[in-house]
C-alpha cells in the first residue's frame, strides 16, 4: 500500500546541510544539493542493484566505501564526495569498466551522450590495460533495437527496467563474468512490446534504436518538447530533427505525464509523419479526378461552393467531421467555423466513436466532464478496477501506472476484460489482477450488475448514501434483486461468491479508481454500463472520497480536447449544453454573434442526412468515415452524393478520394498548439519540422476558408486561439507539470440521486441478450493493437516492421476445433459478406472470441454489423458473428 | 595467505608465481560477474599473470598488479573480491624475486614489451 511518510532525516554531503524524506538514498540526496555521484547501474526508477561501484562514498563512521545508490541517508550521516580517496576509487572503478570497453565513439550511436564518455572525461581516466579486450560476435537482435554488446557495461540497468517498471521481462544476461551479454529471453530475435525503455535507459550506447543508427551525432540535432499523437495518455516526447527530418524521438527521465516512459508508438512510431504518401499539394477535382491547384485556387473554389450551397440549402445542409488528433486550437476554431461561418449544429469528432459515453456518464451522475483523479492517484490507488481494457496496448503509459501501483506499491488489481491470463511477450494486464473476470464485452454490463447485485446483497452500500438518497437506493436494490445469479453466471460464467469477493475487495479499498477502456467503451451498451459504474463507486462510497474516482480513458490524443471544445454535435465549448444560457451568452460575447440553436447532426445522423440529400456540403478534417466504418452504414454512397466534400488530410484516404478538394494539412509533427490528455491535462504542442510540403496546420486552413468566404476568422497565430479559448472557458489549460481535477460536483449528485437515475435505471439493470453462437462460428471483435493507433502509424515505418498487417489471433482450443494452425489461410463469412486473412494461436483470446486488429481491418469491416447508442448516438461496429473456414 | 582460509600445502619448490595464477584462475572462474571491480579485474589480473608466467612480462606489470588489487579490495559487493587478491598480493610480498626473475628471463629473451598474450575466457 501507499506511505506517503513525512519523517526527514537531516545529513550533510560534502559538509552541506540537507534534509530529505526518510527513505532517501545518498546518491538522491547529494544530487538535490547539486552534487552528482557519477554512476551507471543506479536509476531512479529501478531498484538499488549496486552492481557498478562507480558511485562509491564516504561515509563518516563506516570502514569501508559505500555505494550512494544503495545506501539509505540517515540522520545525522556525514557523506564525502570528493575526497582523494572518493576520486581514486571512481577512476579507479570506471579503469575497471573501460578496461573490456572497445571505445568505438567514433561510430558509436551514444557518442556525445554517453555516461561512460562524459565519466571518463571528467576523471581523465587512462587505462594500464594491455591484455586482450573481450569481443562478442554481432548478433542480429531484433527489427527495430540494435545490441552492440562489447559495448556493454554490465549495469543491468535494461534487464531490470524491462522487468520492474514494465513487466515484460524480454531480456536477460547469459554467460558469465566478462562474457556476459544482454541476450533476448529465449532462443529468438527479440518479441517484446518495444517500448524503447532499454534503448532509453542504457547509459552506453550497447542497446540503441536502429530506425536512427549511423546517422547522426547528438550535437546535430534540434530538438523539439512536444506531444505523442497515438492515445490518449499525452506522453512528453522529445522530437529530434536534422534538416528538417525527423532522426529519433524519446522522452527525458521524469518528462511529463509518462514521467519520461514511452510504448512502441511513441518511441518508435514517428515517421508516420514523413511517409512518401503525404498530400503535399492542395488537390481539385476536375472532370472527375483530382489534380494538384494553388492554395488560392483551392480555397476559392471552397468559399465559393460553400456560399452558393448555404445561399441556395442554408446552413443546416452542411456539416462537419475533425479528428481528435487535431489541437485544441483546431478543435476550437472547427467549431466556431461550423456554428458562425456556416451557421449549423451540424458537427461531431472522432470522440464520438466511445469517448463521449464516459464523459456523458461522467456529466449525469458527477457533473464533471473531466477525470476527478490524476495518474498519481492511480499510482497511489490501493484498488483498482480496470473494466474492458487490456490497458497496456490501449493505453500504454497509463498502464504503466497500474503496473507501478501493483508491482510497487502492493495495489489489489481488479479487472474485467475479454482476456485471458497468458504468459507472454507482451504484457498482459489481467497477469497482474488479483481477481479477473474474462467476459465477452457483450457481457461486460451482466458483470457489472453482478458487481452492483454481490454489494447490495452483502451489505456493502456506504451508510451515508443510503440516508442521503434512500430512494435511489432502494431502487438500486430492486433492480439488481430483479437479476438472478443463476442468469449472470450463464451470461458471464462468473459465480455468485466470485463477484461478491470482487464487491468485497472494491469496497474494502481506501484509494478506489474504476478504469474504463476502449472495449468497454466502443461496445454496445456502453453509456449504460459507465453509468452502472458510477452506481457502483457511488454505492460503496468510492465516488467522492479522496484519491477515488472514476476514469475513462480516451482512444485518440486529444479526443478529450474535442469534447471540451464542443466539437461534438450536442456540446458547447466547456463541454457545456448547447442549450445553457448562460454558456451561449457567454460565448456569443467573445463571438459577437449568435449561435445556432436547433440541435446538431451527429457522425451517423449526417451520414444519414448526406443519403437523404439533406446535407449538401461536408467538411472533413482527418476523419474518415469510409474507411472507418462498414460498408453498410453506406457513408461511400452517401458522401458521394455530396455537392461538396472538402477534405483536410495528410493522405489520400478513402473518405479523401471522394473530396471535391482535398487540402494538405500538417501534422502534428508540425504545427504548434495544445492537446488536452485522458486525465485532463491540458499539454504544449510544438512544432519539430516546417510544413511538409504546401501542407498547412488545419486551424490555418479554416482561418483561410473563411477569408475567401467573406466572413474572417482571422487569427495570426494558435496562441491567439488559446487566448480566445481562455475567454470562452476561463483559465483553460493551466499548462502547469501536472493537472488540477475537478471535485464531484455535489449538486450533481444531488440532481442524479434525487431524480437523474430514474429515466432510464430499469434497462440499465436489464442483463443484456445473452449471446448464442450458433455452432462452426466465433465472435469476431476488432481490437486495439500495442504497435498501431487508428490508421495513422500504418504510415510508419518502425511500427510496420513490428507489425506489418493484420492476423486473425484465435484460442488454441477454437483453433484446433477448425483445424488452424498459426499461419494458416483461414475464411470468415457471414450473411454480409465474406474475408479471408492468416490465422495466429494465441492464447490470450478467450475461448469463442476473435480478435483482428481496427488498424488493418479495412476489408473486413463488410462482415461488421452497426447499431447507434439511443443515449449518446456512439456507433457501435465493433463485434460480427462469423464463421470460421480453413481454407489456401 | 593463499585464499580463502583453506590450507594448502605445496612442495619445496613450487613456482609460486604459477601457483598465485593457479589460484588467480580459480577466482576469475567463479566470479559471478555482478560487480564490475571483481569482474573486469579477476579477468585483467589473469591474463597479466598469464604473460609473466609465459615469460612475457614488464617490470611495469608488478606495480599494475599491486594496484588493481588494491582497486579490487573493499570495493566489491560481496567479500569475493578481497578474497580473490589475497594470492598475488601474498606471493608478491614473500616471493616478489620470482616474479623479477619471470620478468628479468623475459626481457633478456628481448620479447616485443607490448604483444598482448592470446589470452584465453
Ligand atoms: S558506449 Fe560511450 S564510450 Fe563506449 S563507444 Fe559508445 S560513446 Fe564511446
Ligand atoms: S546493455 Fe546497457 S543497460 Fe544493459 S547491461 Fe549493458 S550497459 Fe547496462
Ligand atoms: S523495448 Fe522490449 S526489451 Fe526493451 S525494455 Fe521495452 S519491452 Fe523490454
Ligand atoms: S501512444 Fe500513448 S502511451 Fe504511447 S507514447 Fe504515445 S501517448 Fe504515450
Ligand atoms: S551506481 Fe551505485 S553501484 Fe552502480
Amino acid at each position: 500500500m501507499a506511505t506517503t511518510t513525512t519523517e526527514t532525516v537531516r545529513l550533510t554531503i560534502d559538509g552541506i546541510p540537507i534534509s530529505v524524506p526518510k527513505g532517501t538514498l545518498v546518491i538522491e540526496a547529494a544530487r538535490r544539493v547539486g552534487v552528482m555521484v557519477p554512476h551507471f547501474c543506479y536509476h531512479p526508477k529501478l531498484k538499488p542493484d549496486a552492481n557498478c561501484r562507480m558511485c562509491l562514498v564516504e561515509v563518516e563512521k563506516m570502514p569501508k566505501l559505500q555505494t550512494s545508490c544503495s545506501t539509505l541517508a540517515t540522520e545525522g550521516m556525514a557523506v564525502r564526495t570528493a575526497t582523494t580517496v572518493v576520486h581514486d576509487a571512481h577512476k579507479s572503478v570506471l579503469e575497471f569498466i573501460l578496461a573490456n570497453h572497445p571505445l568505438d565513439c567514433p561510430v558509436c550511436d551514444q557518442g556525445g551522450k554517453c555516461d561512460l564518455q562524459d565519466f571518463s572525461h571528467e576523471y581523465t581516466a587512462t587505462s594500464r590495460f594491455i591484455e586482450t579486450k573481450r569481443i562478442f560476435q554481432k548478433e542480429y537482435f531484433s527489427p527495430l533495437i540494435e545490441t552492440q554488446m562489447n559495448r556493454c557495461v554490465q549495469c543491468l540497468r535494461c534487464v531490470r527496467y524491462c522487468d520492474e517498471v514494465m513487466d515484460v521481462k524480454a531480456l536477460a544476461p547469459v554467460g558469465r563474468g566478462t562474457m556476459t551479454e544482454i541476450k533476448s529471453f529465449g532462443a529468438h530475435p527479440l518479441d517484446c512490446e518495444f517500448c524503447g525503455g532499454c534503448v532509453q535507459i542504457c547509459p552506453v550506447g550497447a542497446i540503441t534504436s536502429r530506425l536512427s543508427m549511423y546517422e547522426y551525432r547528438p550535437w546535430m540535432l534540434k530538438r523539439a518538447d512536444t506531444v505523442c499523437t497515438f492515445c490518449g495518455d499525452g506522453c512528453q516526447i522529445t522530437v529530434q530533427t536534422k534538416d528538417q527530418e525527423l532522426i529519433e524521438v524519446n522522452s527525458a527521465q521524469g518528462a511529463g505525464r509518462n514521467s519520461g516512459d514511452l510504448c512502441a508508438r511513441g518511441f518508435f512510431g514517428f515517421h508516420a509523419a514523413s511517409h512518401p504518401s503525404r498530400v503535399t499539394h492542395p488537390l481539385i477535382r476536375r472532370n472527375g479526378v483530382l489534380v494538384e491547384a494553388t492554395w488560392e485556387e483551392a480555397l476559392e473554389f471552397v468559399a465559393e461552393q460553400t456560399n452558393r450551397l448555404k445561399l441556395a440549402h442554408g446552413p443546416h445542409a452542411f456539416g462537419g467531421l475533425i479528428t481528435g488528433r487535431c489541437t485544441n486550437e483546431e478543435l476550437y476554431l472547427f467549431q466556431k467555423f461550423m456554428r458562425l461561418t456556416i451557421g449549423t449544429n451540424n458537427l461531431d469528432s472522432s470522440a464520438r466513436y466511445g469517448h463521449v459515453n464516459g464523459v456523458q456518464a461522467m456529466r449525469m451522475v458527477q457533473g464533471t466532464h473531466r477525470w476527478t483523479v490524476t495518474f498519481e492517484d492511480i499510482v497511489q490507488a490501493d484498488v483498482l478496477l480496470l473494466v474492458g481494457t487490456n490497458i497496456t496496448e490501449a493505453n500504454p503509459i497509463t498502464g504503466l501506472k497500474v503496473k507501478e501501483a501493483v508491482k510497487k506499491h502492493g495495489a489489489t488489481l481488479l479487472t474485467i476484460e475479454a482476456i485471458q491470463a497468458a504468459v507472454g511477450t507482451i504484457s498482459n494486464i489481467s497477469n497482474l489482477s488479483e481477481q479477473h473476470f474474462c467476459v465477452a464485452p457483450s457481457q461486460f454490463g451482466a458483470a457489472v450488475l453482478g458487481l452492483l447485485k454481490a454489494v447490495v446483497e452483502s451489505n456493502y452500500v456506504d451508510s451515508a448514501i443510503s440516508q442521503r438518497a434512500s430512494d435511489y437506493v432502494l431502487a438500486v436494490s430492486q433492480a439488481v434483486q430483479q437479476l438472478t445469479w443463476n442468469d449472470l453466471a450463464l451470461d458471464t460464467g462468473i459465480s455468485r461468491e466470485s463477484f461478491v469477493q470482487m464487491a468485497a475487495a472494491l469496497t474494502g479499498g481506501r484509494r478506489v479508481v474504476a478504469l474504463a477502456g476502449q472495449t468497454l467503451l466502443r461496445s454496445q451498451g456502453s453509456y449504460g454500463i459507465c453509468l452502472n459504474l458510477l452506481d457502483l463507486l457511488l454505492l460503496t462510497g468510492k465516488l467522492t472520497a479522496q484519491g477515488c474516482g472514476f476514469a475513462p480513458l480516451a482512444e485518440e490524443n486529444n479526443d478529450q480536447g474535442a469534447v471540451e471544445m464542443g466539437a461534438v454535435a450536442a456540446l458547447l465549448p466547456g463541454a457545456l449544453d448547447l442549450t445553457d444560457q448562460d454558456a451561449r451568452t457567454q460565448i456569443a460575447r467573445v463571438w459577437k454573434e449568435d449561435l445556432p440553436l436547433a440541435a446538431g447532426a451527429t457522425l451517423i445522423e449526417m451520414i444519414d442526412r448526406a443519403q437523404a440529400g439533406i446535407i449538401k456540403g461536408l467538411f472533413v478534417i482527418g476523419e474518415n468515415p469510409v474507411g472507418s466504418l462498414p460498408p453498410q452504414i453506406g457513408a461511400k454512397e452517401a458522401l458521394g452524393k455530396l455537392d461538396l466534400l472538402v477534405c483536410q488530410e495528410l493522405f489520400l484516404t478513402e473518405t479523401a478520394e471522394l473530396a471535391h478538394v482535398v487540402l494538405p494539412a500538417a501534422s502534428a509533427m508540425e504545427k504548434a498548439g495544445t492537446f488536452t490528455n485522458t486525465e485532463g491535462h491540458v499539454q504544449a504542442v510544438r512544432p519539430a519540422i516546417d510544413p511538409v510540403g504546401d501542407s498547412r496546420p488545419d486551424w490555418e486552413i479554416l482561418s483561410a476558408i473563411s477569408v475567401f468566404m467573406g466572413a474572417p476568422l482571422e487569427y495570426s497565430e494558435a496562441k491567439e486561439i488559446l487566448k480566445e479559448i481562455r475567454a470562452v472557458i476561463p483559465g483553460y489549460g493551466s499548462l502547469g507539470p501536472s493537472p488540477i481535477p475537478p471535485a464531484v460536483d455535489r449538486v450533481a449528485v444531488d440532481r442524479y440521486v434525487n431524480e437523474g437515475y430514474r429515466q432510464d435505471l430499469t434497462t440499465r439493470y436489464t442483463l443484456p441478450a445473452r449471446a448464442m453462437r450458433p455452432e462452426g462460428t466465433v465472435q469476431l471483435g476488432l481490437v486495439q493493437s500495442l504497435f498501431h493507433s487508428g490508421k495513422l502509424s500504418t504510415h510508419s515505418k518502425g511500427l510496420l516492421q513490428i507489425e506489418p498487417s493484420g492476423f486473425l489471433q484465435m484460442n488454441p482450443v477454437d483453433a484446433a476445433r477448425f483445424g488452424l494452425e498459426t499461419g494458416d489461410r483461414v475464411r470468415l463469412s457471414n450473411g454480409r459478406g465474406e474475408f479471408t486473412t492468416t490465422a495466429k494461436v494465441f492464447d490470450r483470446v478467450p475461448e469463442g472470441l476473435a480478435w483482428f486488429p481496427d488498424h488493418f481491418a479495412q476489408a473486413a469491416l463488410r462482415l461488421f454489423d452497426c447499431a447507434v447508442d439511443p443515449d449518446t448516438k456512439v456507433p457501435y461496429c465493433r463485434t460480427a458473428s462469423v464463421s470460421v473456414m480453413k481454407t489456401t | 595467505m593463499l585464499g580463502s582460509g583453506g590450507v594448502t600445502v605445496m612442495e619445496e619448490g613450487t613456482d609460486m608465481v604459477w601457483a598465485a595464477l593457479r589460484l588467480m584462475e580459480f577466482f576469475y572462474h567463479e566470479s559471478c560477474g555482478k560487480c564490475s571491480p571483481c569482474r573486469e579485474g579477476s579477468s585483467w589480473l589473469v591474463q597479466t599473470m598469464r604473460r609473466i608466467v609465459a615469460k612475457r612480462g614488464q617490470m611495469e606489470d608488478l606495480e599494475t598488479l599491486v594496484h588493481l588489487c588494491k582497486n579490487i579490495e573493499g570495493r566489491t559487493v560481496c567479500a569475493f573480491g578481497d578474497a580473490s587478491v589475497a594470492p598475488i598480493m601474498s606471493t608478491l610480498k614473500h616471493w616478489r624475486p620470482e616474479y623479477v626473475a619471470l620478468i628479468q628471463a623475459a626481457e633478456a629473451a628481448n620479447l616485443i614489451k607490448l604483444e598482448p598474450a592470446a589470452a584465453r575466457h
